[in-house]
């Protein structure tokens, strides 16, 4: 963990909602390493940049889910992953907490929760 | 005496003796003559009689040849006559002796009376008999009258009794003729008995394949000696189809033998055709049952698939929620200006009380409604969350109620204004508490109340609360009305507002 960079991956395959997320993340003093739109892609950012955080969307492009990217991570590269989905039915959920996740957001998320989540994953400034 | 030495004297003695022996000649001939007449024509003892003829003929031939022997001499053919006579004397005498007991054992006369006399007596005795006979044949026929009154009255009662047995009763030989039938049996068949009495039902029945089964079964019945219940179709007189219920047992004579069958038949093609009716109806309603598994089967396919689009359609609209609000996060980057600010962060708490109905939606499992307790208390929480203070407390009481989309949705948004409002008006210290209760009337009205502790204020006051709370309350009435609720507001010791909500949930 301790040679993780102090930096978020954040995976969403919605340019736009990827964009505000990474906003507010900015606005709350952190880094954002990249941004990501498959599965595939995330785990290679997560691999180049190795990332304390990953705000993970469950739903991506390509046949690969958000869990999918966030198990390889999750034991790979041992980055916290805080998932952000705009689902909640029972057969979503159960994979997301396949991955031990250490949080779950629902789509639309408010800032003060997302600043909540981060701040229980990895501290806030 | 002169006259008779003159008669006695050679000449005229020789004369008169040949004469004599003419004339008894002649007389004995005309005996023998009548006695082959009488024998002849009596018929009996007839032998007896020739040979007294001839005796008595051979007599007068002697005393022809005496008188002709007294003129010239001849002794040989007199006593050829004479020897042949005598020899005929003692057949006869033979003949009468050995007949002698037939003659003497009684006179013709005397045995005819004492013949009579028996006959009398026979027929007085038989005449007795038959008197007696009599007698007994009139009581007989006396008794005979009773026995065949009884019998007539055991028949009429065995005919009133077959007759008014419904169904019908017969009974056939062991040739399976019928012997006896009610009027049951005349009914069914439209004949009169003499049609069918004493015939098969081959002969009487219209259907020979019917009349083969019955009688199949009559015989079984009657080779077997074991009562039977079978049923049988003979169809009606007037041609309609009819199945019978028929109770056949071997009919038996004093020995025990086997000599026919007789039967009881009922009518039981009503009982049939509801059978058949029930066996349909359930058959139609098996297929119905089928039908409705089917149909079950597709509705539950349709309502997973429906389960599916909402989800999908809820999850869809939240992206888009996060879109739109990801978009009011970049603009709000570009605003120095507080009061935009401010608009900017009202909004995104609307757009996210909208995430949260919907977010509601996709966690029940009818995914049309959800209950609006942990609704109300998650949205509060949400807002105080995103508020700047966390020094103010919240009081949700609301009563489990199940809402739809077209009531949370509105109230959601309502309870968003008022409760944003007293955040934001209602503590200048910082500190103080909302409640929010949600309740539930008998008549499906509810009461919505928002009430804070703080300073107080006017949510009518533009002025106060600048553009946003301006669009606040313009929000907050247009709410107002599409829930068909009224408002009452009152600003002392705190604001409290509380919204009788007509629309059910």
């Amino acid at each position: 963990m301790s040679d993780l960079k102090r930096a978020v991956l954040v995976v969403d395959d919605e340019f736009l909602i990827a964009m505000g997320l990474i906003a507010q993340v900015e606005d709350m003093g952190l880094t954002v390493c990249g941004s990501a739109p498959t599965a595939d892609k995330a785990v290679a950012l997560a691999r180049l940049h190795r990332p304390m955080l990953v705000l993970m969307d469950m739903r991506l492009d390509g046949a690969k889910d958000g869990v999918d990217a966030a198990l390889i991570i999750h034991e790979e590269i041992g980055a916290k992953v805080i998932f952000i989905t705009g689902s909640q039915d029972p057969s979503t959920v159960g994979r997301i907490h396949m991955d031990h996740p250490c949080a779950i957001l629902f789509k639309p998320v408010s800032t003060q929760l997302l600043r909540n989540a981060i701040d229980a994953a990895i501290g806030l400034p | 005496m002169a006259i008779w030495g003159w008669l006695f004297s050679p000449p005229r003695a020789l004369a008169l003796h040949a004469g004599a022996d003419a004339v008894t000649g002649l007389a004995l001939m005309a005996i023998a003559l009548a006695l082959i007449v009488f024998f002849t024509m009596r018929g009996r003892q007839r032998r007896l009689g020739y040979l007294f003829a001839a005796l008595v003929a051979g007599s007068a031939l002697t005393h022809f040849a005496a008188a002709y022997t007294l003129g010239s001499p001849d002794f040989g053919i007199e006593l050829a006559i004479k020897l042949a006579t005598t020899l005929i004397a003692a057949g006869a005498a033979v003949t009468v002796w050995v007949l002698f007991p037939t003659f003497t054992a009684a006179p013709l006369s005397v045995r005819l009376a004492s013949r009579n006399a028996e006959l009398a007596a026979t027929v007085e005795a038989r005449n007795a008999e038959l008197l007696a006979a009599n007698a007994g044949l009139t009581r007989s026929i006396a008794e005979n009258a009773l026995v065949h009154r009884d019998m007539a009255r055991a028949h009429d009662l065995l005919r009133g009794f077959t007759d008014a047995v419904p169904g019908v009763i017969f009974a056939k030989d062991r040739d399976s003729r019928m012997l006896i039938a009610n009027d049951g049996v005349v009914e069914l068949l439209g004949k009169a008995r003499s049609a069918f009495i004493g015939k098969t039902d081959a002969e009487f029945l219209d259907d020979p394949a019917q009349a083969e089964a019955v009688m199949a079964n009559d015989r079984r019945v009657m080779e077997t000696g074991v009562s039977e219940q079978v049923e049988e179709r003979v169809s009606l007189a007037n041609g309609a189809d009819a199945t019978w219920l028929s109770t056949k047992a071997p009919l038996r004579d004093t020995q025990g033998r086997i000599t026919g069958v007789i039967g009881l038949s009922v009518d039981i093609s009503a009982r049939k055709a509801s059978e058949a009716e029930l066996l349909l109806l359930n058959d139609q309603l098996e297929s119905h049952a089928a039908e409705l598994i089917d149909t079950n089967g597709r509705l539950n396919e349709a309502l997973t698939h429906r389960d599916l689009l909402l989800r999908e359609v809820y999850h869809r609209v939240k992206n888009n929620l996060q879109m739109v609000d990801s978009i009011l996060v970049m603009q709000e980057r570009y605003l120095a200006d507080p009061a935009a600010k401010s608009a900017l962060a009202s909004l995104r708490g609307r757009i996210h009380a909208l995430g949260l109905v919907h977010h509601q939606l996709m966690g029940s499992a009818n995914l049309r409604t959800f209950d609006v307790a942990p609704f109300l208390r998650e949205l509060t929480s949400n807002i105080r969350d995103g508020g700047a203070s966390h020094r103010v407390s919240f009081n949700v009481q609301a009563e489990p109620l199940d809402v739809g989309l077209d009531f949370a949705i509105p109230l959601g948004l309502l309870v968003t204004e008022l409760v944003t409002n007293a955040l934001k008006h209602a503590f200048p210290g910082g500190e103080g508490q909302i409640d929010v209760s949600l309740s539930r009337n008998a008549d499906g009205t509810s009461v919505l109340v928002v009430s804070d502790d703080g300073t107080g204020y006017d949510c009518a006051d533009n002025s106060s609360g600048g553009v946003t709370s301006g669009l606040g309350t313009k929000i907050i009435t247009a709410l107002v009305s599409q829930l068909k609720a009224t408002m009452n507001l009152q600003s002392d010791h705190g604001t409290r507002a509380e919204i009788h909500i007509a629309t059910a949930a």
